[in-house]
């Protein structure tokens, strides 16, 4: 094997050697997309480094600012074209950390950490490959002044259905329940973002994920993941608490059918102890029967789960035990550090930066809890790398595709993975890169990509690429080349292979991921402006932290287009129940989806 | 009448290998248990689908059993329905039959179909005499009707629910109903609505069907009387498609609705009315349960055999395949099939059964 892999590199340089000397091929320009497909070094990069300055805002003033168009004293254009509440911030280093800190003329200082270790940010920086095109088409979509979205297609839109929600959670991005009014979609509103948002370039696949509130709480959701399914997303997928389908196991069922492939599931913890924040004594009780009903369906589930610092942080490394011991079900977490949102803005100082985690902390803390199996240097890499990867899709796939390949091409600062093989029948797992060298393929990716030659000779590339790569020593026993080909090609859309033609086998991939919103003490305005987790909303598609966070757009667009008082809506159209007060739900027992027929006449 | 058509014997059989015909290894003993089994454990794509201007529409499952949910919630909650009142349906075969059916019996409420081409006053009088708490239209026509005989007083208490209306007293829109209903449609409600439907008892009544013989009412150990047989000795294979004619509803047509929905396999496909080829075209029927008047169209229409006795067996059995669809397995006739559609039948290499004197009262025989 060994010599597979010597041999695979003397071919490369050998290939490479004559493929330098030819000029490069042109690019592509598919139907989807505004341009030819960018060269790796035509591909635009935001400031990164550190120290460095970028656009931030004044916490204080952001939430003043909503306050007054709240109650009408001011205009909402002011918040399009007034630029309110913007300030400079500064990322600089203290120590081993990475520390922002921003002036506000009116409102003095404030400082938050964003890394304990700065090193560890700046591999992750390095290894980002660069942004998706600019878009175009989009003056609809995207309207909303210095928070707009200007880069890319996104790779996950967002949909609240409702504000509404089961539970009382603490923290809460939108503070559930406890706005006092109603926003809920109707299906033609959810229709239309449904429509608009395949309606510009570049037109990539897309993942849709209902959320809220609770979305199962809207009577559409279902007919919603149907019409999201008709209208050809690439995958439909819920943020759910996990209620309704351990409640109901034959919601489950009926949203599969509809057209549910994921749940993000939220997930705190493997007891109920763990899970006790969020006040039902019986959580994670709740939590297994909704993953036995959701997994019996046939919907794949990913745990999400919100880290605060003092209150979940030692349960990151159960939890990916739970996965891994129960991959039959669930796939590998994502991770969110917390972010100060929601019912939590008001938080003070103190409580902040006692709470504070980051995606540092998580490699970490990874790294200490399986004695440095995963690596933070190694072993991580910014979500963005896939846009190298769906790089070479789109070439390979050529101009005539409808919809480019779906492309995760956040800030290197907003997401960072460490992609995994397991083995499901003997419980063994590696990191991926510790003993395939990712760092060099992906700038093999960006070699095949920029010399653009025709299909046959970038497979031929590819090829070699993974066998000069592929370190069979270093990988886990029982892991062949054509095994981790087969898990490689199914990121790269079957390039290589075929979508669909994966062989059967007991390895498998799986990802950690952390997925880091940000909130009004840590917000860059260079991170919304290529946000790739878009909501889509009756005014448009606006960045997952524009929206969450920075000026608040979810608090203006919830109310402007607010459908009742709370008051009025329990009157009008009845109550519904909220599972609160450390008390515990009891629960069905799962359902038995066979059909009891005897043996075939 | 009852004509049996072998349609393996005849055709041949285009059901998948390995997917043949399953029977229920236990049929519940009611409707409701029928019902409930059979969206909890349903192996098909739709439950439902009907004919419209564009075409054919499918219902999923999943949207037959929310809608039946709906209703059942929103009668409780919000028309004060309890169990063992009583609530009419009016008008032509529609996908608001069944799904009243469900829902009602589902929470223990008597649905009493009342066949459209009955007169006013006949309505009027069922409504009285049986106290009807709510009157849902299942088709415009008949939602002018019953506007009509609530305006004259004549409906009693019933809230009058259909197509087509302006909200006002005693008068709900549908679609609003189907929205407000929705809202109320939460795990805790649904769950409370199967478990219920779980303990409906056979001696209780299921349902009431009055036309022109007369009223009908079954138990819910009379209804599976019926329908059981059928399931036992015909039963669903994976994807089948059962067709009803419209625009007539009977018992008959009610007792199939809820054997197929509750077979877990069967699309139960409603006619539209005017165009039987066009449908037989797309839909293929496995099975059908059709009025003389449609089976006279059917088998006299372009097309098909007008004499086949001068055909070849051959021609005369492609012939009768493709105007049937190709997949027909069995067709009961509500009424008396003519000696003339008998035997363009028989003349296809047919082979028919006759039950004679077969009520509306009779079990089901195949």
């Amino acid at each position: 094997m060994e010599m597979l892999r010597q041999v695979g590199e003397l071919a490369w340089d050998l290939f490479q050697s004559v493929n330098g000397r030819v000029a490069d091929g042109p690019a592509v320009h598919p139907k989807w997309a505004p341009g030819p497909l960018p060269k790796s070094y035509e591909r635009t990069r935001p400031p990164l480094g550190y120290p460095r300055e970028t656009d931030s805002l004044c916490p204080r003033c952001v939430i003043e600012t909503r306050r007054k168009i709240l109650s009408g004293e001011r205009e909402l254009s002011d918040l399009v074209s007034g630029r309110t509440g913007e300030v400079k911030a500064t990322f600089y280093q203290k120590g081993r950390e990475l520390w922002v800190t921003k002036t506000c003329p009116q409102h003095g200082t404030c400082e938050d950490l964003r890394s304990i270790d700065i090193e560890f940010d700046r591999v992750i920086e390095r290894r980002f490959p660069g942004r998706d095109f600019r878009t175009l088409g989009d003056a609809l979509v995207h309207r909303h002044g210095s928070s707009s979205v200007r880069y890319g297609r996104g790779a996950v839109l967002t949909v609240d259905l409702t504000n509404r929600c089961n539970m009382m959670c603490n923290p809460c991005f939108m503070d559930a329940n406890q706005v006092g009014y109603v926003h809920e979609l109707t299906l033609d509103e959810v229709k239309k973002i449904l429509d608009d948002s395949i309606s510009f370039k570049p037109r990539r696949q897309m993942v849709v994920q209902f959320s809220g509130g609770e979305p199962t709480m809207s009577p559409h959701f279902l007919e919603a993941c149907a019409y999201a399914r008709r209208v050809g997303y690439k995958l439909v997928q819920a943020a759910t608490n996990g209620l309704r389908f351990a409640l109901e196991p034959e919601f489950a069922f009926q949203a599969k059918e509809a057209g549910l492939d994921m749940v993000y599931l939220q997930f705190d913890g493997t007891s109920n102890e763990s899970n006790a924040h969020r006040h039902i004594s019986n959580l994670f009780d709740v939590r297994s029967v909704a993953i036995d009903n959701l997994a019996a369906a046939g919907v794949r589930i990913t745990p999400v789960v919100t880290i605060v610092n003092g209150v979940n942080d030692r349960q990151v490394g159960p939890i990916f035990d739970f996965c891994l011991a129960h991959h039959d079900k669930v796939g590998g977490p994502a991770f969110q550090p917390v972010s100060f949102t929601g019912r939590d803005e008001e938080v003070s100082d103190e409580a902040r930066l006692r709470q504070r985690y980051t995606t540092s902390h998580l490699a970490h803390e990874l790294a200490r809890y399986y004695d440095g199996k995963i690596d933070p240097y190694r072993d991580w890499f910014p979500l963005g790398v896939s846009t190298a990867f769906s790089a070479v899709a789109d070439h390979v796939q050529g101009p005539e595709p409808e919809f480019g390949q779906l492309s995760c091409g956040c800030h290197p600062n907003c997401g960072a993975a460490t992609l995994m093989v397991a083995n499901s029948r003997t419980g063994q797992w590696a990191t991926l890169s510790s003993f395939f060298d990712l760092d060099r393929w992906l700038r093999d990716l960006d070699t095949i990509v920029d010399s653009a030659r025709g299909r046959a000779l970038t497979l031929t590339q590819l090829g070699l690429s993974f066998l000069r790569n592929f370190d069979q020593r270093k990988a886990p026993a029982g892991l062949t080349p054509l095994g981790i080909l087969g898990m490689l090609n199914a990121k790269i859309g079957g390039t290589v292979r075929g979508a669909g033609n994966t062989p059967r086998s007991d390895w498998r991939t799986t990802t950690i991921l952390s997925m880091w919103f940000q909130d009004l003490w840590n917000y860059d305005f260079r991170r919304t402006e290529m946000c790739v987790i878009p909501y889509g909303t009756q005014e448009g598609e606006i960045s997952f932290c524009a929206y969450n966070t920075g000026v608040g757009w979810r608090n203006i667009i919830e109310q402007m287009r607010q459908v009742a008082t709370t008051k009025e809506w329990y009157q009008s159209r009845g109550r519904h129940q909220i599972y609160a007060g450390n008390r515990p739900i009891a629960l069905p027992n799962a359902l038995k989806r066979k059909l009891p027929v005897a043996a075939a006449h | 009448m009852l004509l049996y058509l072998t349609a393996e014997d005849v055709f041949g059989s285009d059901t998948p290998r390995g997917r043949g015909p399953r029977p229920l290894h236990t049929i519940p003993a009611t409707l409701a248990g029928l019902y409930d089994l059979g969206l909890r454990h349903h192996l098909r794509s739709a439950a439902m689908a009907w004919w419209t201007p564009q075409g054919l529409e499918r219902v999923p499952d999943w949207r037959f059993d929310r809608l039946a949910i709906r209703f059942a919630v929103f009668g409780r909650e919000r028309l004060g329905l309890t169990p063992g009142e009583r609530i009419l349906v009016l008008g032509r075969l529609g996908w608001l039959w069944p799904t009243l059916d469900f829902a009602a019996m589902g929470f223990g409420v008597l649905p009493i179909g009342v066949e459209h081409d009955l007169g006013d006053d006949a309505v009027a009088g069922i409504a009285g005499e049986t106290a009807a708490r709510a009157a849902f239209a299942t088709d415009p026509g008949s939602a002018e009707r019953l506007l009509g005989l609530r305006r004259a007083g004549r409906l009693g208490r019933a809230t009058v629910v259909g197509e087509g209306f302006v909200e006002g007293d005693g008068v709900l829109a549908l679609r609003e109903v189907v929205e407000r209903a929705a809202v109320l449609d939460t795990a805790e409600r649904a769950q409370a609505f199967r478990a219920f439907s779980r303990q409906v008892t056979p001696e209780g009544e299921a349902l009431w069907h009055v036309g022109a013989h007369g009223v009908v009412r079954l138990t819910h150990a009379a209804a599976m009387a019926r329908v059981a047989p059928m399931l036992r000795s015909r039963p669903a294979a994976r994807g089948d498609v059962a067709y009803l004619d419209a625009p007539r509803v009977t018992l008959g047509k009610r007792l199939a609705l809820a054997a197929f929905v509750g077979d877990g396999h069967t699309t139960s496909a409603l006619g539209g009315e005017g165009h039987p080829a066009e449908e037989l075209a797309e839909l293929r029927p496995h099975k059908a349960l059709v009025s003389e008047a449609w089976l006279e169209a059917v088998c006299s229409g372009d097309g098909g055999p007008r004499r086949p006795a001068w055909l070849d067996r051959w021609r005369a059995r492609r012939r009768l395949q493709q105007a049937l669809g190709g997949r027909l397995r069995w067709v009961e006739a509500q009424v008396g099939v003519s000696p003339a559609g008998a035997r363009a039948l028989a003349g296809a290499g047919v082979a028919v059964e006759e039950v004679a004197g077969r009520g509306e009262e009779e079990p089901w025989r195949c």
